[in-house]
């Protein structure tokens, strides 16, 4: 199973922080994206395996737009 | 001669208004997850206090032999009393015709009900627990002829708004009058699950649209609260339902022309706490939990929090300072960076006018970097929703205190300031403030300067950090354009010691608020 973590806000890549292929826990900040010149963290939705990570650093995102995806360990 | 026999037929009518629409009826109801009217007054008001009115209304019909078989009415009100207080109260009987309209020669609940009068002339909060969808078309043919909307009560309902406080609980389905009567109230709430509001049903909705669509779809707390912030908040079950209501009337006074009771609260008003020092992160870019700030101010488990979950960017909170009821409208940077939206500005314009009414002070904490920009925030009509907060705010002469935490910019920071009364504004050492925030407007105001410098970055910045040495919050004070800097650990001290001084004022303007002109 895999779960695909959105945007919560329209705004920037400001910041990757992790790669896909590495473990990641609930919670654990992932992107963050600058918005309305705040910083606001995206976070894993599930403990997992970053399986993608579907934006770049600078990329403009729209709020609701797919960034990343986590799979659940087997 | 006795007079026993007529006693024992109240006794009997009773007896069948009591059972409702029978044993099968209610219990279809409790199989639903819901209580019935009798059991939800029972449970919201005082042990023992409730004195229904028209317990005997109802449907007659004579029988063949034996008594006359009632029906009864398919609404339940009365005078209650909550926390020692009078309250008019009344809800729809689900288990009689699904609570719609009955046709006796006096409404019990609804627009221009008894139960609407009652809080009228006494003077006293309304308590409307809907579960119920209004009128039924089976109305034509018993009466032989369309009514017209609305007709008569409808008047009543909206001057119930200037004059005492209105709650509304949406606990089950309703749509068409009572639907529309829980938003005619000063704070509503709806259960999750068991609850669904909308103008018009899944039915209506197949047949005028052709959509499939459930009823907790179209109308359940994740639309209706949560989406489109139609209901305020949302509760988990009824029990939270009743508990939240006796919370929120807890705030309210009976009517404008008293103030909301006083606690007597054991938090000291010069307590200080330390975790406000260093609150606000010194990285401007940084978000902080500003609902977890308000809560180290305000009395400790005073708040009481108004949509929650709408219109984020804006925190409002009913809250105690030193036991005195104050308005908290607070932004929260961690959503939008706190950039007011039309969500957040309706929710905001709402709660000015629920404090304004009920003469109870509001104390803003501001960190607003604006309002909300973009392509859709345009397309949402962010500005009209934003200058009628701020209308509302002009229009508002209820006192308020502004206290700045951080970021306080252009018209929405317009809308955190007291413009008819003492315009009192203290800042954190974090504040800053201005009709633009200086790195989106430098671009602007200084674009051909920049554009013919050698480094156009380079100029950029140049002139960002000269005009930022000139938004230190301290040069504003020195020309006294803000009344104190103070450390935020006395943030307490300083709003209780003007909160406490300011009731004197309160209770010389008591009485309904003249409203006039058009909100644009």
């Amino acid at each position: 199973v895999s779960k695909t973590v959105r945007s919560p806000v329209t705004g920037v890549i400001n910041e990757i922080l992790r790669k896909p292929g590495e473990p990641v826990n609930l919670a654990e900040p992932i992107i963050i994206i600058e918005s309305m010149k705040m910083h606001m963290e995206v976070c894993a939705e599930i403990e997992g395996v970053l399986a993608e990570i579907l934006v770049c650093k600078g990329d403009s995102v729209d709020e609701g737009q797919p960034l990343l995806t986590i799979r659940e360990p087997l | 001669m006795s007079w026993r026999a007529e006693v024992e037929e109240i006794e009997r009518r009773r007896a069948l208004a009591r059972a409702m629409g029978g044993h099968e009826a209610v219990h279809k109801q409790h199989e639903q997850g819901r209580l019935t009217i009798r059991e939800r007054i029972a449970a919201l008001v005082d042990e023992g206090s409730f004195q229904e009115v028209g317990a005997l209304s109802g449907t007659g019909k004579d029988a063949p032999s034996g008594p006359r078989a009632i029906t009864p009415a398919p609404y339940v009100m009365g005078l209650s009393k909550i926390a020692g207080r009078d309250v008019a109260i009344g809800g729809e009987d689900f288990t009689v015709r699904g609570g719609s309209s009955w046709g006796g020669d006096r409404r019990k609940g609804g627009q221009g009900g008894f139960v609407e009068e009652l809080a009228f002339h006494y003077r006293i909060p309304l308590v409307n627990l809907i579960d119920g969808a209004g009128g039924s078309v089976t109305t034509i043919r018993r009466r032989g002829h369309s009514i017209f909307p609305g007709v008569d009560g409808f008047e009543r309902s909206v001057s119930l708004l200037s004059r005492v406080p209105v709650v509304s609980a949406v606990l089950g389905t309703a749509a068409g009058g009572p639907a529309g009567r829980a938003i005619l109230s000063h704070w509503s709430v709806m259960v999750r699950g068991t609850a669904q509001v909308f103008a018009a049903g899944p039915p209506v909705v197949k047949r005028s649209l052709g959509q499939e669509i459930t009823k907790e779809e179209l109308g359940g707390s994740p639309v209706a609260v949560d989406a489109a912030g139609t209901i305020d908040n949302s509760v988990a079950s009824e029990a939270e339902c009743f508990d939240s209501i006796r919370r929120f009337l807890a705030f309210m006074p009976n009517n404008v022309w008293e103030l909301p009771p006083v606690t007597s609260g054991s938090d000291p008003p010069d307590r200080a706490e330390e975790a406000l020092a260093d609150f606000i992160p010194r990285d401007r870019r940084q978000p902080y939990d500003m609902r977890k700030l308000v809560e180290l101010v305000v009395d400790k488990d005073s708040t009481f929090e108004i949509q929650p979950t709408f219109g984020r960017a804006v925190i409002t909170m009913l809250a105690h300072l030193n036991g005195k009821v104050v308005g908290i409208v607070a932004n929260s940077p961690t959503f939008n960076g706190g950039a007011v939206d039309g969500k957040a500005a309706r929710k905001q314009t709402h709660f000015i006018e629920l404090c304004d009414t009920f003469h109870i002070p509001i104390v803003f904490f501001v960190d607003v970097p604006g309002f909300m920009v973009g392509l859709q925030a345009e397309t949402a009509g962010t500005l009209r929703d934003g200058m009628r907060c701020v209308y509302a705010l002009g229009a508002a002469t209820v006192p308020m205190i502004t206290v700045v935490i951080r970021k306080c910019y252009g018209m929405a920071g317009m809308a955190t300031t007291s413009k008819n009364g003492l315009n009192l504004k203290i800042a954190w050492p974090s504040a800053e403030w201005g009709s633009l925030p200086i790195e989106g407007g430098v671009a602007a105001a200084f674009k051909r300067e920049i554009e013919q410098a050698p480094n156009p970055s380079e100029r950029l910045q140049e002139i960002e950090a000269e005009l930022r040495a000139y938004a230190s919050p301290f040069r504003t004070a020195e020309a006294f354009g803000v009344e104190d800097i103070i450390d935020p650990r006395e943030t307490r001290a300083y709003l209780c010691r003007f909160i406490d001084a300011v009731q004197l004022s309160l209770r010389s303007e008591l009485g309904e608020k003249l409203k006039a002109g058009v909100r644009p």
